[in-house]
């Protein structure tokens, strides 16, 4: 395969359908390194990723800025979460130590997308994998392993409905 | 619907609807809640019909879904299943083959999804659903709350 860019295709369809395949693939592990995790809010994307989690595919998510809600829920399913404060340059995902898709942001893009400003590109180049991985656990190294805490949201809207009848 | 329930406010069973859930979420035999993507979508336009009807204004139908995203879409506990083809093929036939019974579409893909998921519980306000269940033998497993 080498490197692959990913064609935009409107709404990114293209570019999640290919994540969700390389979710659903995977045999042992999978490292990402993500912003937001604003990926999560796909479902297309979500319900593989919980569903290897619950295979026994090892994930783990290094995270800059991830609201606590994915990060309990992510936790809540079987998912490694590290978060700190280094923001990084480019988001990706390294599937079974062998294959990576890589985000990474590119100026003027000419088709808003609900994934904002990013391209995809997929490869399998094994020193640009190795590069990926030595950041992730770089990044992981500086970073805190999280737990969940703090009540749950639909917990606290039901309690909220409750406590004013 | 129950979903519907808790997020309107004016809902005649919003705080019947809150308290189900919440005791369901009480157990540890309990703490998954799954939906179709179909219910999600009567949820979602339930208040779009709402609003057309002018009967919600836009800051109430605004908040009713900032509540359906914090907690259908956040919360750890809640789990969306999605339909495929054949399983909305095998709703059409049980439409097809129990006319008498007054169930959706996503009525009976919600049984469907329950069989194929190993979901043994539904908890629903709809007493249709004893009816769907008692009818067809490839139900007899699952177990219904119903709240009148």
């Amino acid at each position: 395969m080498g490197q692959v860019e990913i064609n935009r295709t409107k709404f990114d369809s293209q570019f999640r359908q290919i994540v969700a395949g390389e979710i659903r693939n995977a045999k042992n592990s999978i490292k990402i390194v993500t912003g937001e995790i604003s990926a999560y809010d796909y479902l297309d994307l979500r319900n593989p990723a919980e569903e290897a989690a619950r295979n026994g595919i090892q994930i783990e998510v290094y995270a800059s800025g991830p609201n606590r809600n994915i990060i309990n829920r992510l936790i809540y399913n079987g998912i490694n979460v590290y978060t700190g404060k280094e923001v990084p340059n480019e988001h990706f995902m390294v599937i079974d130590d062998k294959r990576a898709i890589i985000s990474y942001k590119q100026e003027n893009r000419v088709i808003p997308t609900p994934m904002g400003d990013r391209m995809g590109m997929s490869t399998d180049n094994s020193d640009e994998v190795s590069r990926l991985l030595s950041s992730f656990e770089s990044l992981k190294k500086s970073a805190m392993k999280e737990t969940i805490h703090g009540q749950d949201p639909l917990e606290t809207i039901l309690d909220n409905n409750i406590r004013q009848e | 619907m129950i979903w519907i329930a808790v997020f309107d406010d004016k809902h005649r069973q919003h705080f019947q609807s809150s308290r189900i859930l919440r005791s369901l979420l009480n157990t540890r035999f309990h703490n998954e809640l799954y939906l179709s993507s179909y219910v999600l979508s009567e949820v979602l336009a339930y208040i779009t019909y709402l609003q057309k009807r002018r009967e919600r204004n836009e800051d109430e139908r605004e908040h009713f879904f900032e509540l359906c995203s914090n907690t259908i879409l956040d919360s750890r506990y809640v789990n969306i299943l999605y339909a495929t083809e054949t399983q909305i093929g095998s709703a059409i036939q049980f439409i097809r083959k129990y006319p008498t019974i007054p169930a959706s579409l996503s009525d009976w893909l919600s049984l469907v999804l329950m069989v194929e998921n190993n979901i043994q519980a539904i908890q629903s306000f709809d007493k249709d659903f004893v009816s769907m269940i008692k009818i067809d033998g490839q139900f007899s497993g699952i177990k219904t709350n119903i709240v009148a």
